[in-house]
């Protein structure tokens, strides 16, 4: 970039105005500096127009101010502008210091005053040292008040050319006549054949440029406002070159190869870099050259070591001068090859140097491996972090400029410029800074994760912080991990990095091959290394490994001839007597695993025999107890026993499947070579063969083209030998992955009754019944202990009361469901059954054997009146010879007769578990369905359940109540309709409830005035399914909910707020109008 | 706090075969047998139940059957702190990996928590000796060596949910081997 100043002191531009006043504004207390700025020769002096710096004009203006300043101070003349970048910055302490001083000691008013001053009524502002963001950088931006900025095609080469002959006519008519009103004229190394002219007018610019040689004079065009910045902005790039960075080369043998900078050649375009040579010693000298220009093989990097030459016709081109060795062109010092190089041929930018990379320059000429050299390590370009490196609330170090050594949060991060909220001495202060003046700040001990780099998404803890360079303890690996403190970030939670990809995880044990298994010892990116069982360490892509095998069952005897199992400690008998703990055991092998030993990430494979566990001797049998023992302990037995009890179960249900442990054995997948129909996707039933299986695929081959297909093992379906279906190849829940808990109710119970013919749902209302045994089993009460009864037994088992008697009668509780008659199906639990006992006992008879001489005498029959005045009559409620309409009929026998008269069955379909989520309660039991923990015995929630409320409203209750849908009827007492019939049918919600007069206050639904109408023209609208309801009658009157669903007279209710559901009379029932919220 | 009393619950399920005379029997040996030796990130490792408060009242679990107990006890635990100086007993002194420099340092235990000390964390008078037999750690006065006391100054713990692993230092005043007495 040259960009040529062009005014002098008649002429005074912008940037001489913005000096005066910069100058004023910041150091008002020095007159003597003002006055001698007064005398335009400074600003002369510092635009010197051979020597400029415009583009920079922020920066390094304020750099030469100050040093100008340090100059005075120290008496130096005014022109000697050489010095030292440590004075400069020991000058810029001073002054940071006094300014601090000075802030200081203001007060707030002061202070405003000094800020209005210092800022007050100005449009171009120099920038403020150290507070970049109190001077917005859009106050430098060009407007449309200032010069215009053209561009003009020249020859490309002659751009320089140009411009100075522009300069020789701009100084030779500047006192003429004409003078040339132009400010500024500037090409860019980027763009060739281009020249930019800065001037008010068009016309200005035609006019300096006339008659100038190369030059395309009718290309003229006016650079846009908003270009204007990119125009100047682009040579930025070029300042950031500084001996020490680092760069990559782009082209030839070390392409891609990390420079170090060493030192930038006046001209700004050439750089002496210094790089890892890639010598290739073994071919003779003559073929080095030629190697070079062909440029196809790249030798390996290594430090240049003359002594190692051995080729002769290396070693006589060698020399040696003033500490660089001489090879053909090449000059090698300290073992590195430094060259110059043209700025063009490196990228500057995004070099990321990792942290192997910078490590050999690091080391110094030696080959010494830990010889980190620190000090070019700390150079900021090495650890140049990007913004996003930053996050919000990361704590920060700023490592150069006036606050150096602060500490502070990323409170923002934002383009290139993160915002700090730094800490100086108590104060705090957002700051902007870029990113490159920051690093993360950790110490020892912090728990970090790794966010860039070979080892991304590690975590561990920090052992040392030397500068940039952080070592952690992975705590994965327990190796140490030594990076860059910008690729970390402090982690709360601990990832091991990747540890599983797909099925498989760290430390799985997977099928290799038909022979072979492995242990997963290292997930990478997307292989993993496998410690296969032969001690040898693999790559495998996860489409290799066939599949994941479980060994958490295997058992194995150690060298005591103890068992040993998964998880287990044990220590090696022979060798380095390692100790681990029992990843997988595999036939006679056992995979272990230790932190402490590093080989292999820490697992080795030995043979069983050979180790023997540490807790030998009685520690592991109480630590079996305990494990099974939450587990699964069947009954009171051993754990053998309950394990072989729930494999069988298992088995059984099943299908045939051959069981959980068929599978975990199998080395190879039952499923291959069986013939399949695919049920699903685009193949969907084409039959084939399993060729082979992974976890969750199978390749099949169709029987129609012998085509190999891949298909998901949930899409198969296994055929037997003649086309008939066996059942899916995979069953995802019980099979795919076996819970180690029996108690797996959903799926098992429709499976169980479905084979037993059984009737176990109660359709309508899509509850279960345990006990509602259309016939195919008998409950029997007897292997069970205490309450636990199958209740409705329609006529399941022996009919005959007479018959059953002796042996139930001790049973006590659990006998009073099986007549079907009686609509008496069972007591409260809790209720008495002492009592009902009793009564059992004392009336060698059922009810319903009796009917035809009992029913309506009660002074002859004492048991249903016992039963009334026992019992809380909404809990059980005894169809009482009024109330019943049909136990007649119904009751001769129990057994004899069908269910649906009795008015127990409609209305109180199911006793048990009604509306329970777990539908059966037996599931591993095939003989009890009551084996289970659910509460088995018939069991009704609510009263509502039996209420006759037919009646209850029709013989007066008051019904009536707010917010329900109601419909004009006749009077059915007088046979009279309200208005003459003239609503007859008309449906509307009650308002408002009259009970003295026993009339409400109705708004019709179809719209209308409100009416006061008498209880007996009204009678309410049933509530169909899944509407919201409102509780008429009962004790749950007033309460709304929602209708489930409806089972003949029967409503299924969920209760606003309540957690189950109950089952209500629909005339209970009534459609709610009102707003409020049901659910 | 490295060593205290605390008020801890813990629920414990206990099969319906379980139920019977025998049930409180049960529930102690099973709570001893669940919570102690183990390690929660929250109260650190749970070193010995010292009492039992209450056993709760078994609640069913439906669809199972388990009861539900919920057990409240009092147990001698042991959390880590950063800054903590603790006394530990050497386990291993590292070697050097096969093909590269993995750690360096030694592990100590200080009861059940494992302790590791990098060599950066090591006064760098202490050599390591690879040749020793075991390996170890010498300076002119010091040796490290398995099963060597050692008081050492935790910097930093890493706590998961069923682990605890920590790192120490002692390159500091009064930190290194002890000797017992």
């Amino acid at each position: 970039m040259a960009r040529r100043k062009l005014d002098d002191e008649d002429d005074l531009g912008e940037v001489e105005e913005g000096e005066e006043r910069y100058d004023d504004e910041e150091d008002e207390e020095e007159e003597d500096d003002d006055n001698e700025d007064d005398n335009p020769r400074p600003s002369k002096r510092r635009f010197n127009p051979f020597i400029d710096e415009m583009a920079e004009v922020d920066d390094d203006d304020e750099e030469e101010e100050e040093d100008e300043d340090y100059g005075k101070e120290d008496g130096f003349i005014e022109e000697d502008h050489d010095e030292t970048a440590t004075g400069a910055t020991h000058s810029r302490h001073l002054d940071l210091d006094r300014r601090r001083r000075e802030v200081e000691d203001m007060d707030d008013e002061q202070m405003a005053d000094f800020y209005d001053k210092k800022y007050g009524g100005r449009n171009r502002v120099q920038s403020f040292k150290g507070s970049a963001e109190d001077v917005p950088q859009q106050l430098l931006l060009p407007s449309v008040n200032d010069p215009n900025l053209w561009m003009i095609k020249c020859k490309p080469g002659k751009e320089r050319d140009v411009i100075f002959s522009l300069m020789k006519r701009f100084f030779d008519r500047q006192y003429s006549e004409s003078p040339l009103e132009i400010y500024s004229v500037f090409a860019r190394e980027s763009l060739k054949g281009y020249i930019y002219v800065e001037s008010r007018r068009q016309a200005h610019v035609q006019q300096a440029l006339l008659n100038l040689p190369n030059i395309y004079f009718s290309t003229l065009m006016l650079v846009p406002i908003k270009e204007m910045i990119d125009s100047i902005n682009v040579s930025k790039k070029q300042l950031d070159i500084v001996p020490g960075g680092w760069a990559r080369v782009r082209r030839g043998k070390y392409a891609g190869d990390l420079a170090q900078i060493i030192d930038i050649a006046d001209s700004q375009d050439v750089v002496r870099v210094r790089l890892v040579p890639r010598l290739d010693l073994e071919e003779d000298r003559d073929d080095y050259d030629k190697k070079r220009k062909k440029g196809t093989y790249k030798p390996p990097q290594k430090l240049f070591n003359p002594e190692r030459l051995n080729s002769r016709s290396l070693t006589s081109s060698l020399q040696k001068k003033g500490g660089y060795w001489y090879l053909g062109a090449d000059m090698f010092k300290d073992g590195y090859l430094e060259k110059d190089m043209k700025v063009t041929g490196l990228t500057l930018e995004d070099i990321n140097p990792t942290l192997d990379e910078v490590t050999k320059f690091a080391s110094g000429g030696e080959e010494g491996e830990r010889g980190l050299d620190l000090s070019t390590l700390t150079n900021s370009s090495v650890t140049n972090a990007a913004p996003n490196h930053f996050q919000i609330g990361d704590t920060v170090e700023v490592t150069e400029g006036d606050l150096l050594h602060t500490y502070g949060v990323v409170d923002s991060v934002e383009g290139g410029s993160v915002t700090v909220n730094l800490n100086v001495e108590g104060f705090h202060r957002l700051v902007k800074l870029p990113p490159r003046q920051l690093r993360k700040k950790f110490s020892e001990g912090d728990h970090v994760k790794v966010t860039n780099g070979r080892f991304k998404d590690e975590t561990g803890l920090i052992v040392s912080i030397k500068e940039n360079v952080v070592t952690m303890l992975s705590d994965l690996s327990l190796k140490e991990v030594t990076v860059f403190a910008k690729d970390l970030r402090e982690a709360a939670e601990v990832t091991l990095g990747q540890t599983m990809i797909g099925n498989y995880e760290l430390h799985d044990l997977v099928q290799l091959d038909f022979y072979t298994v492995g242990v997963i010892v290292k997930v990478d990116r997307d292989s993993f290394r496998v410690l296969d069982q032969n001690g040898e360490i693999r790559t495998i892509q996860p489409h290799q490994i066939t599949n994941k095998r479980d060994s958490k069952r295997a058992v194995a005897t150690d060298a005591n001839g103890n068992s040993i199992q998964a998880g287990d400690t044990v220590i090696e008998k022979d060798g380095d007597r390692r100790q681990g703990t029992i990843l997988h055991l595999y036939r006679q092998l056992v995979f272990l695993q230790s932190r402490e030993y590093v080989q292999n990430f820490g697992v080795w494979v030995t043979r069983t025999r050979s180790v023997a566990s540490v807790a030998a001797k009685g520690g592991r049998a109480v630590n079996t107890a305990v494990d099974t023992t939450k587990q699964q302990p069947y009954g009171n037995g051993s754990f053998r026993g309950g394990y072989n009890d729930r494999g069988g179960g298992r088995g059984g249900r099943g299908g045939g499947r051959g069981g959980f442990f068929g599978h975990g054995r199998g080395g190879r997948d039952n499923l291959i070579s069986q013939t399949v129909r695919i049920a699903k996707g685009p193949h969907k039933g084409y039959m084939g063969i399993v060729k082979d299986t992974t976890d969750n695929m199978a390749r099949v081959e169709l029987h129609t083209n012998c085509r190999i297909i891949t298909v998901e093992k949930s899409k198969l379906v296994i055929l037997d030998a003649r086309g008939g279906t066996i059942g899916p190849a995979a069953e995802p829940d019980s099979f795919a992955s076996p819970s180690p808990s029996p108690y797996n109710p959903p799926p098992a119970t429709p499976k169980r009754f479905g084979d037993g013919g059984m009737t176990p749902m109660h359709y309508s209302s899509g509850s279960r019944t345990p006990a509602w045994n259309s016939g195919a089993r008998t409950p029997n009460p007897y292997s069970m202990d205490g309450s636990k009864t199958p209740a409705w037994n329609a006529g399941a088992r022996t009919p005959n009361p007479y018959a059953m008697e002796a042996p139930r009668t001790p049973a006590g509780a659990k006998t009073p469901a099986w007549d079907s008659g009686s609509k008496t199906p069972r007591r409260g639990t809790g209720a008495g059954a002492g009592g009902d006992d009793d009564h059992w006992t004392a009336t060698p008879r059922t009810p319903a054997a009796d009917t035809g001489r009992a029913w309506g005498k009660d002074e002859d029959w004492p048991t249903p009146s016992t039963w009334r005045s026992n019992n809380d009559r909404n809990k059980v409620s005894t169809p009482g010879p009024n109330s019943a309409p049909t136990p007649y009929e119904a009751a001769p026998t129990p057994g004899g007769n069908a269910i649906p008269m009795t008015p127990a069955a409609l209305t109180a379909p199911t006793p048990a578990a009604h509306m329970m989520s777990a539908p059966t309660p037996g599931n591993y039991l095939p003989t009890t369905p009551a084996a289970g923990q659910m509460p088995q015995t018939p069991f009704m929630p609510t009263g509502g359940d039996y209420n006759q409320t037919e009646e209850a409203h029709t013989t007066g209750e008051e019904w009536p109540i707010a917010d329900i849908e109601v419909t004009f009827v006749k009077d059915k007492g007088s046979g009279n309709e309200y208005d003459g019939g003239a609503h007859s049918g008309q449906k509307a919600s009650i308002v408002f409830v009259d009970r003295a007069k026993r009339t409400c206050k109705v708004r019709p639904v179809s719209g209308g005035n409100d009416m006061q109408v008498g209880w007996e023209y009204l009678e309410i609208v049933k509530p169909g399914k899944k509407d919201n309801v409102k509780i008429v009658s009962g004790e749950h009157r007033g309460q709304i909910g929602h209708l489930i669903g409806v089972d003949g007279h029967d409503g299924i209710v969920k209760l606003r707020g309540g957690s189950g559901f109950k089952i209500m009379g629909m005339t209970s029932v009534a459609k709610y109008t009102g707003s409020e919220a049901v659910a | 706090m490295l060593q205290s009393n605390k008020d801890l619950s813990h629920t414990i399920s206990l099969h319906p075969s379980y139920f019977g005379p025998n049930m409180q029997t049960q529930l102690n040996d099973k709570l001893y047998a669940d919570v102690e030796g183990t390690c929660s990130g929250r109260f650190g490792y749970i070193i010995t139940v010292v009492r039992v408060h209450t056993i709760g009242k078994g609640k069913i679990l439906p669809g199972s059957g388990l009861a539900e107990f919920k057990v409240k006890y009092q147990a001698i635990v042991f959390k880590p702190f950063k800054g903590e100086v603790v006394d530990a007993v050497v386990t291993t002194v590292n070697k050097v990996g096969f093909n590269i420099i993995l750690m360096m340092g030694f592990f100590a235990d200080v009861g059940p928590l494992q302790v590791f000390v990098s060599s950066h964390l090591i006064p760098s008078d202490m050599k390591f000796d690879p040749n020793g037999n075991p390996p170890c750690y010498q300076s002119e006065d010091q040796i490290i060596q398995k099963d060597i006391h050692v008081r050492l100054k935790i910097v930093g713990t890493r706590i998961d949910a069923t682990e605890i692993f920590a790192i120490g230092t002692i390159k500091e005043d009064y930190l290194g081997v002890i000797t017992p007495n």
